[in-house]
């Protein structure tokens, strides 16, 4: 008799999970393609990182699911205005704002902090910004701290596929000056065995700008509302989820110019 | 002369001869006119074959190169749309116009966007929009852009759009077509001139050569002519033609000599003739004067020939009028039978066929005989006959048909001395006797070699056999008997008497005799007829059957039919 209930029990234990997923209501996440670690790494058609663990522990926690779709940068808030993913991550108001024009779209809470920055040779470090007239970049990355010297055509920019190509362009000197998520360079560069000089370092004299990563959508702000409650309540998980991807030792001077209070 | 020196003659005179004709109407210039019509004409066919072929080829090449071109280019531009690389598709779109006949490329994402696009306005000449058509079909191509991403299926990401323009390609065409038509005109005129150059160096020159020496032949002597040098020909057909040339001049020589031999020999075969002939005429004016000679005595003999002759007919005529006398009156039996035929016809004018008719009392004796060979001899044979008859029938009364054979067998041998070894004569004949009985109504019949023949009403033949004697003939022996038939005789039996010349007519193919039987079968199909008209349509058989053939021997036939019973008046009885 026994025996019975402890199988019972036991197929129980089986399909509750099975019935919980499919009541789950699903939601598709556009996510960026690159690798982009700490932060997330969206290449081979996967999702890891931060932005992952964080995203789940939400869905986790207030019974969704969420599929994440890896897209290129460029590709992602497009994708949104047109309806094909339901929310963007990591995203920023003030990326590609032409596109924005017009568009309804809601963000989250800042979920974690960021700093694009420019990165320059050792020798390089403390030049004026007039020195740079090539800047490097990762394609779908918008030069943002940059844009009024490209308007002017004192600045080419260089678009590279990705930051090991950008972090070579800019060592070998075809670019003066990188410009990406300083994080995310440094962390490349430790990748790559490049952390020692001669390596690429943050000039903080040159345009930089820092920013929050937000989750966005067009169609569930109340996701989003759910969503900021819950790193409310759950702060101490969101931090030690940081902790764990090493965002917190991030070296992020403050700037009082940041545009979100 | 050197064979160079006769080649400049020759040349010379082919030249000549070539001048006599206009230019305009020269070999060469026709073959010249020919061959340019040809290849231009062949040339322009051909030409508008290959610019239908070079304009389907160039369009085939234009898709070719736009789908290698987009083959090219479609994973940058998917990944340009994809990653929705604006500075890389406007690196793409601009590579493209690396395409002289390019107007516009554009590349547009799946969302609707256009990532990059350029547009080369192109010259436009009046001529190329004209002929844009040519190429307009082909002129826009759009490749969907698709992008996977791991191993899922490739999904739609854009688009590339590309317009060609229709006037550069038709300017293309256009250069190409002149150009081509201007090499294949210069080909038609450089080919026309090989053409010619050829013909002439091969054909036309060497014909003039040779037309040159054939106006040099000597009909007296065409066999002395000077064949033109054909060094190069030998073994062609002009080589063969001059060959056949020399050979049909050769021929032509020895038939001239040939000729001339024919023409010496027939002048004294002429001489030779004209004095056979006057020999001959000579000889023949001998002859004809011992012709003339001979036929004088010829003309000499035929007259007495003529005269002989006639002093023969003369005197057969009158042995015939004789031999006429000593036959008895046909009519001798009327009115004792109910009719009676006879038919005697000698083979001549006197014959050895002999009939005698006697009444005797009641009885009534006829009698038929043919005597040895005909003519004259048979005749007198028949006057030994008759004169012996005489003595039998008046003399010694006889009255029995048997005996009356036997004494005339007697007395033939006794009066033409045939009972003396020594005799000459060696004649007789062979006879048979009827006598038709009224009072018995019946008939006595004795032959020696002829039969009777009877034939009943109903056409029913019967031939009462002859005994097989002969009568007379010194080296037969005399019969020693002869015997009597006594034949009843029924009403409208008919009889009949024949000397052998009546059956033994020639006719028939093959030719045979008529025979007796054959007679006899015809007589008996005639049964009702008189018997005046059977005997006549029995001399008319006997015509017919004979047709040319000549009659071989005297012919006697003696035809009666008794009478039914007692004897009806006399003038019905005659016929």
């Amino acid at each position: 008799m026994r025996g019975l209930i402890w199988l019972g029990l036991w197929l129980c234990s089986l399909t509750a999970p099975l019935a919980e997923e499919v009541s789950l209501q699903r939601y598709v996440v556009g996510v960026e393609n690159i690798d982009y670690r700490p932060y997330h790494d969206g290449r081979n058609a996967g999702f890891e990182g931060f932005g992952r663990e964080l995203l789940d522990a939400f869905a986790a926690a207030e019974g969704l699911a969420f599929d994440y779709q890896p897209l290129p940068v460029a590709r992602l808030l497009p994708s949104l205005l047109d309806g094909r993913i339901d929310f963007k991550y990591p995203d920023d108001p003030h990326w590609q704002p032409q596109q924005r024009l017009g568009a309804v779209l809601h963000y989250s809470q800042p979920v974690v902090e960021s700093l694009d920055g420019t990165l320059v040779p050792d020798g390089a470090l403390g030049q004026p910004a007039s020195r740079i007239q090539q800047l490097g970049t990762v394609v779908g990355f918008t030069p943002v701290a940059w844009l009024d010297a490209l308007g002017e055509g004192r600045l080419m920019l260089r678009e590279n596929a990705d930051f090991t190509a950008l972090i070579r362009q800019t060592l070998i000197g075809r670019v003066d000056a990188a410009y990406a998520n300083v994080a995310v360079v440094q962390y490349q560069l430790r990748e790559l065995g490049l952390d020692s000089a001669p390596t690429l370092r943050f000039d903080p004299q040159l345009p930089h700008l820092r920013g929050d990563y937000r989750l966005s959508t067009s169609r569930h702000p109340d996701i989003l509302e759910r969503f900021d409650r819950w790193m409310l309540d759950e702060a101490e998980q969101v931090f030690a989820i940081k902790a764990r991807h090493g965002l917190p030792d991030t070296q992020i001077p403050a700037d009082p110019a940041h545009p979100f209070p | 002369m050197t064979p160079e020196a006769v080649e400049a003659v020759e040349a010379r005179t082919a030249s000549r001869a070539s001048s006599g004709v206009s230019p305009w109407r020269s070999l060469t210039f026709k073959q010249a006119v020919l061959t340019l019509l040809v290849a231009l004409v062949l040339g322009l066919a051909v030409g508008a074959v290959q610019l239908w072929l070079d304009w389907g080829e160039m369009r085939k090449e234009v898709r070719r190169s736009l789908d290698e071109t987009l083959s090219l280019v479609e994973g940058s531009a998917s990944e340009a749309v994809y990653q929705l690389h604006e500075e890389l598709g406007r690196q793409l779109i601009d590579g493209l116009f690396a395409l002289e006949s390019l107007r516009r490329a554009e590349l547009r994402d799946d969302f609707g966007q256009v990532l990059a696009e350029r547009e080369h306005p192109m010259p436009v000449t009046g001529l190329t929009r004209d002929w844009a058509w040519l190429f307009a079909d082909i002129c826009r191509v759009q490749r969907p852009l698709t992008y996977a991403v791991g191993s899922e299926q490739p999904a739609l990401v854009g688009q590339l759009s590309l317009e060609l323009a229709p006037e550069v390609l038709v300017e293309r065409f256009l250069r190409q077509a002149l150009t081509d038509s201007l090499l294949g005109s210069l080909r038609a005129l450089f080919i026309s001139a090989l053409v010619v150059a050829i013909f002439y160096l091969m054909i036309t020159r060497p014909l003039l050569r040779l037309g040159a020496a054939i106006a040099r032949v000597d009909p007296a002597n065409p066999g002395r002519w000077q064949a033109p040098a054909l060094p190069t020909h030998r073994r062609d057909e002009l080589g063969l033609l001059l060959n056949h040339l020399q050979h049909l001049l050769g021929a032509s020589q020895a038939a001239l000599d040939e000729r001339d031999r024919a023409r010496a020999e027939l002048s004294a075969l002429a001489r030779d003739l004209e004095v056979r002939v006057r020999e001959r005429t000579a000889e023949l004016e001998q002859q004809k004067d011992v012709l003339a000679r001979a036929f004088s005595e010829l003309e000499t003999t035929h007259g007495e020939l003529a005269r002989a002759n006639r002093l023969v007919l003369e005197s057969i005529q009158y042995a015939r009028r004789i031999q006429t006398a000593m036959l008895p009156d046909k009519a001798a039996l009327d009115g004792r039978l109910a009719a009676i035929q006879v038919r005697w016809e000698p083979l001549h004018l006197v014959g050895g066929d002999w009939f005698w008719l006697e009444p005797m009392g009641e009885r009534s004796l006829i009698l038929i005989a043919d005597c040895t060979g005909h003519g004259v001899p048979g005749a007198f044979i028949t006057l030994v006959l008759a004169s012996a008859m005489k003595e039998i029938l008046r003399a010694e009364g006889a009255r029995d048909p048997a005996q009356i054979l036997l004494a005339i067998d007697r007395l033939v041998r006794a009066r033409l001395r045939q009972d003396h070894p020594e005799a000459e004569s060696d004649d007789g004949l062979e006879a048979a006797v009827a006598i038709w009985d009224p009072a018995r109504r019946a008939l006595e019949f004795a032959g020696a070699g002829i039969p009777l023949l009877c034939v009943s009403p109903e056409g029913r033949v019967e031939t009462i056999r002859s005994a097989r004697a002969h009568l007379g003939y010194r080296s037969l022996p005399p019969p020693e008997a002869i015997p009597v038939h006594r034949v009843a005789v029924a009403p409208g039996a008919r009889f009949y008497l024949l000397t052998d010349g009546v059956s033994d007519h020639m006719g028939g193919t093959p030719p045979r005799l008529l025979g007796r039987r054959r007679l006899a079968e015809w007589l008996a199909g005639q049964v009702e007829r008189s018997l005046q008209d059977q005997v006549a349509d029995l001399q008319r058989l006997l015509d017919a059957y004979r047709g040319r053939e000549p009659r071989r021997d005297d012919m006697t036939l003696i035809a009666f039919q008794p009478l039914p019973s007692d004897p009806p008046p006399l003038d019905s009885l005659r016929e």
